[in-house]
């Protein structure tokens, strides 16, 4: 159990830096400034629906822009969290008391996910209790909204433990700090390249009709499998409508199962292929 | 049993044999100055005693456990102060003691364990404000969390200055009467010279020495050097020198002939030049402990 002494040292660590106050700082004023324009811009047509429907708009409205920050954020905080302490001699000195290499890992991702996760949902509380206070008093009472909230917070938990662990997990099968940022670049602009990539190919392989199957490499890459599943998780919460890939196929894998375990697999395998790396490494 | 137990051991990086066949018993309560030049494979030796590095072969055994295989039960009976350890955290020295000693699952106060080292004033600030020394001292505190039965120091006066030295000789004086094994690695001689019951010396990877400083004393008293400058060097003389019983090395230096030799066969050696060419001189030095730490290491210090 000794990665709860690495998770909270690591976690410490960070507390203690700037840029961890900067980041919360950010992370605060991102989500109060998007979540108080939501309810400051949209207060009066929200007055037209219900108030359930008004708070989950706020939810979707933050959703989007925060959750690329936290990748981003991730990448950044992450990336040389094995790697760099590797080259500097750091990882010398906690594996010279009695900590496994699995311990480190572990440690590290506990540690940093928790980094960020506190001014995330720290934030976001703030952020979304704002926006659902200027939408109008019955919002914020909502229990379909409160329902969603929660929920979307839980996910964005989910969120946060998917990319730290892609990013350690990137760090610890890297040899240098550089091929890391490399890897994690690459990982994040192949995010936002990927439906463009699936619709050239689509268009150079003459798919018509779109195929069933296509919604496998459509949901393969985390942002893409998360959505799908944090959609059909809402929806089964609420009577909001969210569209989803799956929507009207039906084909069996066509299912919010399917992404959830590609979602798994996001948190396993990148950092299962680090610790296998790792463990064998000469420091 | 002994305290580590080295056997056949080889390491290769790539290309390059940092460790070659080492064979080293450290018993149980000893001090064993680990003495060699910089990239002699010291740190390498005790990368591999604390699974850092992998052998390319052979084995090690800490306490009659498998370095590789019981690396965890070997790190908790043993205090190291790595080489080269990088910036530390953010937090005080007094919470890094902590962390040692909970890493350690070992009751102990980090104030007295800093108070030991003589850092105790520093213990609520941050160690990234600390100087070089007291880095060093709070790394030997951190070594020394959980009273290990095994202290692994490496080159751990580094950054010291004479009084933190001083203090760092103490606290292993201290720690070999309560029977902790020293495992002390530099290339200081002195340093190694004041505390170490046996020292062994690392050359490119292989152990050239291992022995007590009274008995390399008498090495060094027993052997010297002598050097005969010659018109030129005639073949087969560097073969008739090595083989004479007592000669250690032959070494060539432009036209003169550098022989380690035991002080009863210089004689023997002058005669072999004088017999098989023109001797223009001829210098003899008998060898200090330094200079036998020297012609062990190739001189390049």
């Amino acid at each position: 159990m000794s990665w709860i002494a690495v998770a909270r040292k690591d976690f410490r660590d960070a507390i203690r830096s700037r840029m961890f106050w900067a980041l919360a700082i950010v992370f605060g004023l991102l989500s109060i400034g998007i979540g108080g324009a939501y309810g400051y811009f949209t207060d009066e047509l929200a007055a037209s629906v219900p108030a359930s429907e008004a708070g989950i708009g706020l939810v979707f409205f933050v959703q989007s822009p925060i959750t690329i920050f936290i990748m981003f954020i991730s990448a950044i905080i992450c990336h040389k969290s094995i790697v760099g302490e590797w080259e500097q001699g750091s990882l010398k000195l906690l594996l010279s008391l009695p900590h496994t290499r699995s311990d480190v890992i572990l440690g590290k991702i506990v540690g940093r996910a928790g980094v960020i996760a506190v001014p995330a949902i720290g934030s976001l509380v703030l952020g979304l209790g704002l926006g659902a206070a200027l939408l109008g008093g019955s919002v914020l009472t909502s229990v379909d909204f409160l329902a969603v909230a929660a929920g979307f917070l839980v996910a964005i938990l989910v969120y946060i433990a998917l990319y730290v662990s892609i990013f350690v997990g990137i760090s610890a099968i890297t040899r240098s700090s550089s091929l890391a940022v490399a890897g994690s670049v690459a990982l994040i602009v192949l995010q936002f390249f990927w439906s463009v990539i699936i619709a050239l190919v689509t268009l150079l392989l003459d798919l018509s009709g779109d195929p069933d199957w296509l919604y496998i490499p459509q949901t393969i890459m985390p942002n893409a499998a998360f959505n799908e599943l944090l959609n059909a998780s809402l929806s089964a919460m609420t009577e909001w409508p969210l569209s989803a890939n799956a929507g009207d196929i039906d084909a069996v894998y066509a299912s919010p199962w399917t992404a959830a375990v590609i979602l798994l697999l996001w948190i396993v395998v990148p950092v299962a292929i680090g610790y296998w790396r790792f463990k064998n490494a000469d420091l | 049993m002994a305290a580590i137990e080295i056997s056949d051991l080889s390491k290769q990086f790539g290309s390059v044999t940092a460790l070659q066949n080492l064979d080293l018993t450290v018993e149980e309560g000893e001090v064993f100055g680990f003495l060699g030049p910089n990239g002699a494979g010291k740190s390498t030796t005790i990368d591999i005693l604390l699974n850092h590095v992998r052998p390319t072969a052979g084995s090690a055994r800490v306490f009659g456990m498998d370095v590789q295989d019981e690396s965890i039960p070997v790190r908790e009976r043993t205090g190291v102060l790595p080489e080269g350890y990088g910036p530390l955290g953010r937090m005080t020295g007094h919470k890094h003691v902590e962390f040692a000693l909970q890493a350690k699952r070992a009751d102990g106060d980090p104030q007295a364990i800093l108070d030991r080292v003589g850092i105790a004033g520093a213990a609520d600030r941050r160690v990234e404000d600390y100087s070089k020394g007291m880095k060093q001292r709070l790394m030997l505190g951190m070594a020394l969390a959980g009273d290990p039965d095994l202290l692994v120091l490496d080159e751990p006066t580094t950054g010291l200055d004479p009084n933190g030295a001083r203090r760092m000789r103490q606290i292993v004086q201290a720690e070999a009467e309560r029977d902790t094994t020293v495992f002390f690695s530099s290339h200081i001689l002195e340093q190694v010279e004041a505390v170490c019951d046996r020292v062994g010396i690392l050359n490119q990877g292989h152990l050239v020495a291992v022995d007590t400083i009274d008995g390399l004393r008498e090495t060094a008293g027993a052997t010297g050097q002598i050097r005969v400058a010659m018109a030129s060097i005639p073949d087969g003389l560097i073969e008739t020198v090595q083989d004479r019983d007592g000669v250690t090395s032959v070494a060539v230096e432009g036209t003169t002939l550098v022989v380690g030799c035991e002080n009863a066969a210089k004689g023997a050696v002058v005669s072999d030049c004088y017999g098989a060419g023109i001797v223009e001189d001829v210098e003899t030095s008998e060898a200090s402990l330094e200079d036998l730490f020297v012609s062990y290491t190739g001189g390049e210090n």
